[in-house]
């Protein structure tokens, strides 16, 4: 679809809220919790915290949730009864909006697309991700660890966004990317002003600390560099990089059941585990941190883009503010680059 | 940013270990990605002991990298440790983790580090309203055990009262089963699975975790209600009567569980029930592992 442009005041942005929850939506958006901030439902425009840059945890949950059922089973004297976890699926984020994510979370969608696209369809990913809706604000001021920017990304981009929120003073503007986008608008759309491209602020020169295309460079020829294990001795392999990471997307295949019933599930798994690699036989290629740590920048900025034309990360820096032990992973990706 | 007196004398203590082979490895801290971050730091070679810092932002507990394969192969290790991160060395040396031998302790006075998510948006004074809970309630202020000793340049944490420390905890106690049941089903229910309470817990050091075997599958996979709660109590019990109070699984948790509600409150009744408390001494039994005729129960008798 063609993109469109509308300008909204700020008070009409909060009704427009409060008529989609009213709606009959799940609106998803940045909530305070548990002493920080965290994506969660909200009944009111006003329960939003929308100061804030990012929360805490992406909110890839609603695309690849943390357990997700793919077939249950039963047994009844010689039958056998499956049920497939699709059905349950059908349908969902028909009625769910995620409202005042960043442009970095929206983009981590149509990367992560590309993966569960490729030689298999997921049809669990594609079905919640055809029917979310992503309404994102674009940041006005990126702190320390973000860098979307050198990700080929933009404070403002509207990658992945099916709206796009740019504040401009007491108003926004709203690039509406895709008939999601309008869908959601449509019956309110009295409360918005259609305008032109031309009207929009264009995006600000956003400055780059270093060329990603170097990081990767430095990443084709040097897999065995002392760097990553001496680096990474402070890594402890907690995960929390991964489990916070819009873009992440490993999952474990597990069987839980009995005699009678069980289920075949999928968990969130992490390259920073020991067992993540731990063959039958008892060896593990990825033996220290130092390999799991490089195997983690290697899927990001080498070997993911080789192959859908598109890093895995999007700049958020979540994995850095969340890190225990300090690992910036921006600082890393500069290291990287300067020494190619 | 300029070396304190703390800094010169850590500085100086680690590089004379280094060249004089008393430690092949010095674990400690140095500067963050931001003003208000200390980060670990292994140095191995002396001229880099200058890197070394210490300051209200050393949170982290560098203990958890004696559990390290890639760090217990440097042998002799030095390490700079606060009070609290101190008792989980000693719980290490009691559990036959390390030898007392190989390491030498750095003892970094302290009165107290300030939260975290506190320091990210740009906390930089020391009180009751901005320390962690376990500092408020610290008796080991100088470490129990030490080589040397860096004695503090803070001024002592002044106490008016007005926080009360883990103070969940006696809400918890006088609630009914249900009632606990619902609480922590909803704290649990956060839980990803991530396992960063285990990976930052010093103490947490087999090299096959019960969720990790599945010849029998002990813990469920799932992180839904019944995986996410018989994680996070497996791991309550495995950690009482030896939990040290460092409190960084609740502060590697993405999604803020309070684990040390859990924690304390088994170390409480750890203590009144068998006079123990962890850490404090590298020649006591742990607790779980001797049996005393003085204890409560008298099924065993």
């Amino acid at each position: 679809m063609e993109e469109k442009y509308f300008e909204i005041s700020a008070e009409n942005l909060k009704r427009f809220v409060d008529s989609v929850i009213s709606g009959g939506f799940e609106v998803i958006a940045p909530v305070n919790k548990d002493g920080d901030v965290f994506y969660g439902k909200i009944e009111k425009f006003d329960d939003a915290n929308l100061d804030i840059l990012l929360p805490k945890m992406s909110y890839k949950e609603y695309l690849l949730p943390k357990t997700e059922t793919l077939f249950e089973y039963s047994f009844s004297g010689m039958d056998t009864a499956i049920k497939d976890g699709i059905e349950a699926v059908a349908g969902e984020n028909q009625k769910r909006v995620i409202f005042g994510g960043r442009p970095c979370d929206a983009a981590a969608g149509p990367i992560m697309e590309k993966v569960f696209n490729w030689d298999y369809k997921d049809e669990f990913f594609n079905e919640r991700f055809k029917n979310l809706t992503i309404v994102s604000i674009a940041c006005e001021k990126p702190d320390n660890y973000c860098f979307c920017a050198e990700m080929q990304l933009s404070p403002e981009s509207s990658y992945g966004s099916d709206i796009l929120l740019k504040k401009s003073g007491a108003q926004y503007f709203a690039v509406v990317t895709s008939e999601k986008g309008l869908n959601l608008i449509n019956p309110y759309i009295n409360l918005f002003k259609e305008t032109t491209k031309a009207q929009v602020p264009a995006d600000k020169d956003w400055k780059k600390l270093f060329e990603i295309e170097k990081a990767k460079s430095f990443l084709d020829k040097n897999f065995e560099h002392n760097y990553f294990q001496d680096r990474f001795l402070s890594c402890i392999g907690c995960g929390v990089c991964t489990y916070t990471c819009p873009t992440c997307h490993c999952f474990d295949i597990q069987d839980e059941g009995n005699l009678k019933e069980g289920r075949r599930i999928r968990n969130w798994d992490s390259c920073q585990f020991g067992i993540f690699t731990l063959h039958t036989s008892g060896h593990n290629p990825r033996v220290t941190q130092g390999d799991r740590y490089r195997q983690r920048l290697m899927h990001k900025f080498k070997i993911y883009s080789e192959k859908f034309d598109k890093y895995l990360c999007v700049g958020c820096g979540r994995c850095s503010r969340n890190c225990p032990e300090d690992i910036d992973i921006k600082e890393i990706a500069k290291d990287l680059a300067g020494m190619a | 940013m300029a070396n304190t007196k703390t800094d010169e004398k850590l500085q100086k203590i680690a590089k004379e270990l280094l060249e004089s082979g008393e430690a092949n490895l010095f674990i400690g801290y140095t500067k963050g990605s931001n003003p208000q971050r200390m980060r670990p730091v292994f140095i191995t070679k002396p001229e880099e002991a200058e890197k070394l810092s210490f300051s209200r932002h050393a949170v982290q507990d560098l203990a958890v990298f004696l559990k390290k394969q890639e760090v217990k192969k440097f042998g002799k290790i030095g390490i700079a440790v606060k009070g609290c991160d101190e008792k989980a060395v000693n719980t290490l040396i009691q559990e036959y983790q390390i030898s007392r031998d190989d390491i030498k302790i750095i003892g970094m006075q302290c009165n107290g580090v300030i939260k975290q998510n506190l320091a990210d948006k740009g906390e930089t004074e020391v009180s009751e309203y901005t320390v962690y809970d376990k500092c408020l309630i610290c008796r080991e202020h100088t470490p129990v055990l030490y080589d040397f000793l860096i004695e503090t340049e803070e001024p002592e944490l002044s106490l008016s009262g007005n926080v009360k420390p883990y103070a969940e905890i006696e809400k918890l106690e006088s609630m009914s089963a249900e009632e606990k049941n619902a609480f922590w089903a909803q704290e649990f229910d956060k839980c990803i699975k991530c396992y960063a309470c285990r990976q930052a817990c010093p103490l947490c050091y087999c090299s096959r975790c019960i969720v990790e075997k599945n010849m029998p599958q002990w813990i469920d996979t799932n992180s839904e209600e019944t995986g996410n709660a018989q994680w996070n109590l497996i791991r309550a019990y495995h950690l009482s009567g030896r939990c040290i109070g460092c409190g960084e699984c609740e502060r590697a948790c993405p999604v803020n569980i309070p684990l040390m509600l859990i924690n304390e409150k088994m170390a409480k009744d750890v203590y009144n029930l068998f006079g123990y408390k962890s850490g404090l001494d590298i020649n006591a039994k742990p607790v779980f592992g001797v049996f005393s005729e003085s204890d409560f129960n008298d099924f065993i008798k």
